[in-house]
């Protein structure tokens, strides 16, 4: 394993996250799945919470694994694993819902741990290589270099439905 | 700048729309024969307010209307005019009037020209006839012939009454009348009562006195004037009247100033439905939290600390307050629509031809704000069918023994959570034959299908049914009682009627309190907890195996009393396919829209209770077959069955089936 810490709640945040001085840099909090590091903006997180269960949707994609209560909102989990096509996660306690904004909406990421926080000057965020005849993958915006590993940068709005995405696209063109 | 006007005319137009209805409750009462001063009081005051914020807002055709309507409703309170039958039906008939030119001008559309001058013409006609007319004597009035904006004059409230030797000092009560009548627009009132019989008359005694209202802009110290040289030989009193307020009596303590525009007795803000909503929503979630918490507080815990205990219990009688309280800022009396429903059936009666009366009951009854704007129609479209098939002409009525005039009764309770409102007439009742013929005429039921007659009135609620012989405006366009069910379900409520034939027929309308609780059962299917709306549910039954067929190309069907209903087992839309049928599964036999039904086979019922509904569509795409989600006790998420998508989903599935089949089938017989 990555000898980093895995926070499992929210709890163990590493303190008070220091807001980044200049305009230059730019936070992320980056998971696992799999052997893989992602990330995803801070500002788009709005906590980390320890899987319980969700109530499962019929009916609907196999990379939503259901619902949860979060303090009274209904918010759907996506669990990224199956989002990349690599099988269902097989959760445990242990495993990690990042709560996500999108636009209006929130969401659930099921990650298998969450690793750090990682500030990175902006000029180093790379765009994703266009791969020779294929399309690029649609749902990472960038990469950027952690401590140690190569993450790619979520792009949140292409994870979740097309309503929401749809909607996004709307109220931005406005 | 702009905006703000806009925003202060939309609350004018708001506004309008309470006094309109204030108008029409105290003018139905006085038609009634409710004699009151307050009825009459508030009257003029809705009109009054009318006729101010139109001025405000330039809405010229409504200031003109008001004032000679409040000129009328303020002879009736000083009592120059009397009440009668004739005079309150043209102010109602003029309320009317008056809510089309608001409507008009909030619409900003033009009513044609001269719509309201015949209403204008009886009006002052009514106040002028009952001016002349008057028996009361020493009556007389003088009519403003421009219209006075409000706030530039100001009215005045003179009690003049001369002590007995007033006369013989040489003075004249009619010079100060004259002297008053100068100085603006001025209604006398004579006061007879000290008056003695015509044996015991002293000619020069003085025993009449006057009531005066003057409109004048010339202030306090000029109307002090004319009776600087009486002052001592009478009793006088000069109080001026605010613009909302009444003070025809002699009290003065009657004349305790008010704010102007307020209405007085209630005191209310306007606030956004959505911080209402809010807390709504936040007061649920405190509920729930706190039953979570006492769910994880164990028993050693309440030994250690027993105030613990006492302590929680007290959180649980708070919260459960605060939810009552926060439900209660969106509930508003029924009123709302009761209010409306007096010129409906005044209307209904003109174009029928029928005598027919309104009572109504219970106008007071709360009810969530979202209900009562989805109830209007459905009331209105019962109210209609009333008139239009229950009640008889007057003739027929008339030769069953019943009174000429036909009753529509139109009345709400609360009854623990649920309120009941119930629409009924007196009219010749649902007629069984008929509807029973015409169900099997329009293939509605099978000619030999045994119902009791209360199956039988219900049939009315069956799409595509509608008794009436010719199809008329008011009611029988076959969108009828159908529709009603509808709505009414999508509330959450329920629909019965009770009828008796020869004696009337009554719609019991049944509506949850609010919308966003909802009295559900649980259910288990395939390990998840679902809940179906208690509303929806015909009947549950147990042992279903035995009654099941299959159905080639359909699925299973149901045999339930005679008809066969889709089944759907649960489980294999929701779980895994493969999962077995439970021996302790349960059939729940649902109504779905349009007036049929389905069979929902589920794992177990585990109870019943009222959810909190929220939606899952704020954070998710819509879910086939799923209404919404609540919160069970535990924490966990529950999702809100549709019965009525779910019997769609079937459908498909089964045309689906029916298709390949069909097509599987063209195929052999190609080969």
């Amino acid at each position: 394993m990555i000898g980093k810490r895995r926070i499992t709640d929210y709890d163990d945040l590493p303190g008070p996250i220091p807001a980044p001085e200049d305009a230059d840099v730019q936070q992320f909090v980056s998971f696992i799945v799999g052997e893989q590091h992602y990330c995803v903006d801070i500002m788009a997180v709005r906590e980390i919470k320890a899987w319980t269960g969700t109530t499962s949707l019929p009916n609907t994609q196999a990379y939503i694994r259901g619902v949860i209560n979060l303090r009274g909102a209904i918010v759907p989990v996506v669990d990224l694993r199956m989002r990349f096509g690599q099988g269902l996660t097989a959760p445990t306690p242990a495993h990690v819902v990042v709560i996500v904004a999108i636009g209006e909406a929130q969401s659930g990421l099921l990650v298998d741990g969450v690793s750090d926080i990682v500030t990175v000057p902006r000029k180093d965020i790379a765009a994703i290589p266009d791969l020779e005849g294929e399309e690029r993958n649609p749902f990472f915006s960038g990469l950027v270099t952690g401590q140690d590993s190569l993450m790619a940068v979520l792009a949140l709005d292409q994870l979740v439905s097309q309503r929401i995405a749809g909607h996004l696209s709307t109220s931005t063109a406005a | 700048m702009d905006s703000k006007l806009e925003r202060f005319r939309t609350m004018f137009l708001d506004e309008c729309d309470e006094h309109g209805r204030t108008l029409e409750r105290t003018l139905t009462a006085l038609q009634r024969g409710a004699r009151n001063h307050d009825l009459v009081d508030d009257a003029f005051r809705a009109i009054h307010s009318i006729k101010g914020g139109a001025g405000m807002f330039g809405f010229d055709r409504i200031v003109p209307f008001a004032h000679v309507f409040e000129t009328v409703l303020d002879g009736v309170r000083a009592g120059r005019i009397p009440i009668s039958e004739e005079l309150m039906t043209a102010a109602l008939r003029a309320a009317d009037c008056l809510a089309d030119l608001i409507l008009a001008a909030g619409s900003n559309t033009d009513l044609a020209a001269g719509y309201e001058n015949m209403m204008l013409g009886t009006l002052a006609r009514l106040a002028g006839i009952t001016v002349a007319d008057s028996p009361a004597g020493g009556t007389s009035r003088v009519n403003a012939t421009e219209d006075a904006p409000p706030g530039e004059m100001e009215r005045w409230s003179i009690q003049f009454f001369p002590h007995r030797g007033l006369l013989k000092r040489a003075n004249e009560p009619l010079f100060i009348v004259r002297q008053l009548q100068e100085l603006g627009t001025l209604a006398v009132t004579a006061d007879l009562s000290v008056l003695p019989p015509f044996a015991q008359l002293q000619p020069a005694d003085a025993y009449l006195g006057w009531s005066f209202e003057l409109e004048t802009a010339r202030g306090e110290a000029a109307i002090r004037e004319i009776f600087q040289f009486v002052e001592d030989d009478c009793d006088l009193s000069i109080t001026q009247v605010l613009p909302v307020m009444a003070a025809a009596e002699a009290d003065p303590a009657a004349a305790v100033p008010h704010e102007t525009m307020a209405e007085p007795m209630t005191s209310t803000i306007r606030v956004d439905i959505d911080r209402i909503d809010r807390l709504v929503n936040l007061a649920g979630e405190i509920a729930i939290s706190q039953a979570l918490v006492a769910q994880l507080i164990d028993q050693s815990l309440f030994n250690a600390n027993p105030r613990l205990f006492q302590e929680l219990s007290q959180l649980l009688t708070h919260t459960q307050n605060l939810q009552d309280s926060v439900m209660a800022i969106r509930a508003q009396p029924i009123r709302t629509i009761f209010d409306r429903m007096p010129r409906l059936v005044r209307e209904l009666a003109e174009q029928t031809g029928k005598k027919i009366v309104l009572r109504t009951a219970g106008e007071n009854t709360e009810i969530d704000k979202t209900v009562i704007e989805q109830l209007s129609d459905p009331i209105m479209h019962m109210i209609r069918n009333a008139a239009g098939h229950g009640i008889e002409d007057s003739a027929e009525r008339v030769v069953s023994g019943k009174p000429a005039e036909g009753l529509i009764h139109l009345s709400a309770e609360q009854r623990g959570s649920r309120i009941v409102i119930e629409i009924g007439d007196d009219g010749r009742g649902i007629d069984r034959e008929k509807v029973r013929h015409k169900a099997v005429a329009k293939n509605l039921i099978s000619a030999d299908s045994v119902l009791s007659t209360e199956d039988i009135d219900n049939l009315i609620f069956l799409p595509g049914f509608s008794t009436a012989d010719k199809v008329t405006s008011i009611s029988g366009r076959g969108v009828g009682m159908d529709v009603v069910k509808r709505n009414i379900q999508k509330l959450g409520g329920r629909v019965n009627v009770r009828s008796e034939p020869g004696r009337g027929s009554t719609v019991v309308l049944t509506l949850p309190l609010t919308l966003a609780v909802l009295e559900g059962m649980i259910v288990r299917v395939a390990g998840e907890s679902y809940v179906i709306p208690i509303a929806s549910i015909v009947e549950c039954r147990a042992s279903w195996q035995k009654d099941v067929g299959e159905v080639a190309g359909f699925g299973e069907v149901l045999k339930v009393r005679g008809s066969y209903v889709a089944l759907v087992h649960l489980n294999r839309v929701f779980g895994s396919a493969a999962a077995a049928c439970k021996q302790q599964s349960v059939a729940i036999i649902a109504e779905i829209e349009g007036g049929g039904h389905i069979g929902l086979v589920v794992d177990e019922i585990v109870g019943q209770q009222q959810v909190v509904i929220k939606s899952i569509t704020d954070n998710l795409d819509p879910v086939a077959g799923i209404a919404g989600a609540t919160i069970l006790g535990d924490g966990r998420v529950a999702l809100i069955l549709d019965a009525t998508e779910i019997s769609k989903i079937n459908a498909s599935r089964a045309k689906a089936a029916w298709h390949s089949l069909n097509s599987e089938n063209a195929r052999r017989n190609v080969a």
